[in-house]
């Protein structure tokens, strides 16, 4: 089974992207921020990460960057999924090699078309 | 004579003068004529000067016209430019003065509200944290809500796809062709044994007329007993007579009168025993009757039955499968709001994070309205972190790598 992991600091929305992928038949690990992830990311690997851009203690532009450090997360796709829509931040996101930008809120169905089309 | 004498002084005096003023004038003239022609020759150098700086100014004038003509119209545009500016810089210095007059009241009335406001965001600020808490609260319950019914319909839906799935109808014919091979023995069978109730029913019928042969025989038992009960009587009257000889046969009698007693009581025992089981035979006798009545009826009455049961059993499953149908659809449109509600519940974190800049922007203008500095170490952002008009889905970005 596929795990992918979710970045957040709302409650809610990690509520939703899991019940969202699960219902699909993927596995789902949580972190509340960008640090959590990290740590998480320490002892295993994932087949796809989606975070959040603003997130106390590390945003998603620092967790991407230092994924994309670790060799194990250079080509995981990495799918920003944030309220911010302006092209400077989706600019900013590109140059730390996110895979993707999907603006907040997000469309389940459409959610899973772009997993399925990532992952598998 | 003194008046001849004065006349002519006067004449001398005045020849004199008139010949001083002729020398003064000739010389005068001479000077005159000099200066005159020196007069004439500058006035010719002046007018040979005066011809050249002419046609100089003539050709300054043609070009100064040629200038003008150029320039004249910004000239115009500038002069225009800067009468409206005048206007507008007095109008300023009246805004400005009008302004400053306000300042001045503003200025007293921004205490009163700085007073007001500080007390005012300090409020805010409890209310924004207040509304956060309610909307945590409401939006978990929500969103479990929303995710255990779309949970349900899923179970629903796969519990109906099982139901309407593969071969259901096969089934059911098969099942209903299975039934009525079974109703076709069952028919067969209640006619075999209506066959069997009519044998039965002659059997009793042979049965109850032994009986009535059996009771007609207790008849005759009887009619012995009495007549040997007389006999008996008799035999002891006879044996009376005879005295001591008799008594011996007396003895006898009196046996066999009690014999004759016994076996009428034997009889009537008998013949009630008979009797009854005549009646139980009657009963039984009507039952199997009732029996092959209802048998005869029952194998035309049980197929057409079963055809009327199995035609509305198939006008049932058409309903169900269209009620399935229905459900179906229906299931599919309730995920399609599920998924609509989900995206909509994710005004929880737009607002959320509004709500988090609002608090700064408080923090911020607190800062301010206390001592004119920003409370806040790091520069305020300006704009919002969320811009969504609405709760429709956002745009999708996939980057090339």
């Amino acid at each position: 089974m596929k795990t992918i992991l979710t970045v957040d600091d709302s409650p809610s929305v990690r509520q939703m992207v899991s019940y969202t992928v699960r219902s699909a038949g993927y596995d789902v690990i949580e972190a509340k921020d960008g640090a959590e992830a990290l740590e998480l990311a320490q002892g295993r690997s994932f087949d796809m990460v989606l975070t959040d851009q603003n997130m106390p203690r590390l945003d998603g532009f620092g967790l991407i960057g230092q994924l994309r450090n670790d060799p194990r997360f250079s080509a995981t796709p990495i799918i920003m999924l944030t309220t911010e829509a302006s092209d400077e931040m989706k600019a900013r996101g590109k140059a730390v090699r996110a895979t993707g930008w999907m603006v907040k809120p997000f469309d389940p169905d459409t959610l899973l078309a772009v997993i399925q089309r990532l992952i598998g | 004579m003194v008046a001849y004498l004065i006349a002519s002084s006067i004449l001398l005096c005045a020849f004199g003068i008139v010949a001083a003023s002729l020398v003064r004038a000739r010389s005068r003239r001479l000077a005159l004529e000099a200066t005159c022609s020196r007069l004439e020759s500058e006035r010719d150098r002046a007018l040979a000067a005066a011809r050249h700086a002419e046609s100089d100014l003539r050709a300054a004038i043609e070009h100064g016209r040629a200038e003008l003509a150029r320039y004249l119209p910004a000239q115009t545009a500038h002069v225009e430019r800067i009468a409206e500016l005048e206007a507008r810089c007095e109008d300023l210095a009246r805004r400005a003065d009008a302004a400053e007059s306000d300042a001045a009241a503003s200025r007293t009335r921004l205490c009163g509200l700085r007073e007001d406001g500080n007390g005012s965001l300090g409020e805010l600020g409890g209310e924004l944290a207040r509304l956060r808490a309610l909307v945590d609260d409401a939006i978990g319950h929500l969103v479990k809500s929303f995710t255990s019914l779309d949970r349900c319909m899923r179970e629903q839906r796969a519990l109906l796809d099982d139901a309407a799935g593969g071969g259901r109808e096969r089934h059911l014919e098969h099942f209903l062709h299975e039934v009525s091979n079974v109703f076709a023995q069952l028919v067969e069978h209640a006619s075999d044994s209506s066959e069997v109730a009519l044998a039965v029913a002659a059997t009793i019928d042979d049965v109850a007329r032994h009986i009535e042969s059996i009771l007609g025989a207790f008849d005759e038992v009887e009619h012995i007993a009495e007549q040997t009960n007389l006999l008996a009587l008799n035999a002891t009257i006879e044996a009376a007579r005879a005295g001591d000889v008799g008594r011996g046969f007396a003895v006898v009698a009196a046996e066999v009168r009690k014999l004759s007693a016994r076996s009428n009581d034997f009889s009537l025992d008998t013949r009630r025993r008979v009797q009854a089981l005549g009646a139980e035979l009657t009963e039984a006798k009507r039952r199997v009757r009732q029996l092959t009545d209802r048998d005869s009826s029952f194998a035309s009455e049980a197929r057409a039955s079963w055809d009327r049961l199995s035609s509305e059993i198939r006008a049932v499953d058409r309903d169900t499968r269209h009620v399935l149908a229905e459900t179906e659809r229906l299931s599919a449109a309730t995920h399609a709001h599920v998924s609509e509600a989900v995206t909509s519940l994710q005004f929880h974190d737009l607002s959320t994070q509004l709500i988090a800049h609002l608090e700064q922007r408080a923090t911020h203008l607190r800062g301010l309205l206390d001592d004119g500095t920003p409370a806040l170490p790091t520069p305020l952002r300006r704009d919002a972190p969320v811009h969504q008009q609405s709760m429709l889905a956002g745009s999708i970005e996939l980057f090339a790598s």
